[in-house]
């Protein structure tokens, strides 16, 4: 309260310098048969990216993006930024929502989200630096799928093994509604960057087939997410 | 809301200085009397899928605490009838206090078409929100439309676009075969729930040219985001 009289009364003409905000999250998963790992959120200042379309991942994106760990994003975090994770306490699972309640984003303007979808190869759900309002509402943001541009989408489901970085293979597939025995769809990418991902192919084999994945359940269209961001 | 009100407290403040002026002599200080000015909205909705036709449109106006659907939640079953069927009678059938004003359309919006419904609000001094809704025929249960969209702000002539992904009631598996598919023939509602059973985003259609053999579905019923363009537009 004390911030907010704060920025009320401040000129109009310092409206775009940074204040503390605290803020209310709900991000909801908004697919049919795909699960989010655990959520990476962080604020930070304008200029900062956690990940960029048409830049190479970086290391930790790459971790979040093929096996769902978030440590390194957690670690590796802007100086200065203010960081929330898991807040699904785990898998957030189709057409479910997690919530941030009172999210200090300290002087920092700017938000940023991830989670590796699952059954993808390095698929995820981005929110790349949203500058957050300054004015007190309700603001609404749809978020799209990106492909982390890191790891062939094979659409193999090969275990845990699958998540390290580097290692081929989708490390597993939470709704138990996936097949095995797959040839695998393709052993290389074209785009080495992060980009919006093509969507899985999938097929309808159980027990062989191109994928691993079912094309029934596993495909999604854009957005994949929705952000309520209450700006207190 | 706010907005109304103020035009509606604007218009009696004009009318009252053109009765002084006439000499009328009658003074009304409250103003609380007069009958509400009913409110015209033209809704448009435009069918932008490759060949997906929109069964008819059911349009519901209402107060802020209804939703036609929520994401995670299960559909109701009027939702469910009109997502897996086509049939928009239950939907529009709402018996809730919150009903301000409904319209069905014509007929089906054939892919490239669109169709405009003209809807009066008779009390458009309360908050006024709104549902529409539709099923892509050529689906199991995939549905487009917008719940809970607040219209009304909108003043005389200012319109209102939407664009309007698509939707799956979750109450039917899409499988795509040819006897689940009213728009292949195949059977509409049906009241058993084989599906995920919560509203969420429609994952898309597969289709036989995309490696579901067994589809009754072809790329040309393939859509994505936005299916439907809704424009609302008060005219009086």
């Amino acid at each position: 309260m004390k911030l907010k009289s704060l920025v009320l009364a401040m000129p109009l003409a310092f409206s775009s310098a940074a204040f503390a905000q605290v803020v209310d999250l709900e991000i909801t998963n908004l697919t049919h048969g795909m699960h989010f790992t655990p959520i990476f959120i962080n604020a930070h200042s304008a200029g900062t990216h956690v990940f960029e379309a048409g830049a190479t991942a970086s290391s930790a994106v790459q971790a979040m993006a093929e096996g769902g760990s978030i440590a390194d994003l957690v670690s590796g975090a802007a100086a200065g930024s203010m960081t929330s994770e898991n807040p699904a306490a785990g898998l957030l699972a189709p057409s479910v929502s997690a919530d941030v309640m009172n999210f200090d984003t300290g002087s920092n303007t700017h938000l940023s989200l991830t989670a590796m979808l699952l059954p993808t190869n390095d698929g995820f759900v981005g929110l790349n630096a949203w500058e957050i309002p300054q004015t007190a509402g309700t603001y609404t943001v749809y978020l799209n799928a990106y492909d982390a541009g890191t790891e062939a989408n094979d659409e193999i489901i090969v275990g845990m093994s699958g998540g390290p970085s580097g290692n081929a293979g989708i490390p597993a597939a939470p709704g138990g509604d996936a097949g095995t025995g797959a040839t695998g769809v393709t052993s290389s990418e074209t785009n080495a960057m992060v980009h919006i991902h093509r969507g899985n192919v999938g097929d309808t084999d159980s027990n062989g087939g191109i994928s691993d994945v079912d094309s029934r359940i596993h495909r999604w269209l854009n957005p994949v997410a929705k952000l309520v961001v209450t700006v207190k | 809301m706010n907005n109304i009100k103020w035009n509606h407290a604007l218009a009696f403040v004009t009318m009252a200085s053109v009765l002084s002026a006439c000499g009328s002599g009658s003074s009304n200080s409250g103003g609380d009397t007069d009958a509400p000015t009913p409110a015209n909205y033209e809704i448009t909705l435009t069918n932008v899928t490759s060949n997906q036709p929109l069964s008819p449109v059911a349009v519901l106006m209402h107060s802020q605490s209804y939703r036609l659907w929520s994401v995670g939640s299960p559909a109701s079953v009027a939702l469910e009838t009109l997502a897996e069927g086509g049939a928009n009678a239950d939907v529009l059938a709402l018996d809730d206090v919150s009903k301000q004003a409904m319209a069905s359309g014509a007929g089906a919006i054939m892919p490239g078409a669109y169709e405009t419904l003209l809807v009066t609000l008779d009390n458009p001094t309360t908050a006024t929100y709104l549902s529409v809704s539709t099923m892509l025929v050529n689906t199991n249960d995939a549905f487009t439309g917008v719940t809970g969209l607040s219209i009304a702000d909108l003043s005389m002539g200012e319109s209102a676009t939407v664009s309007l992904g698509v939707y799956d009631a979750g109450t039917e598996v899409n499988s795509e075969l040819v006897n689940t598919i009213p728009g292949q023939m195949g059977e509409g509602f049906n009241a058993e729930r084989t599906d995920t059973n919560v509203v969420s985003r429609h994952p898309g259609v597969v289709g036989s040219d995309d490696g579901h053999s067994a589809s009754v579905l072809d790329s040309r019923h393939k859509f994505d985001n936005p299916a439907a363009i809704l424009t609302v537009t008060r005219v009086n």
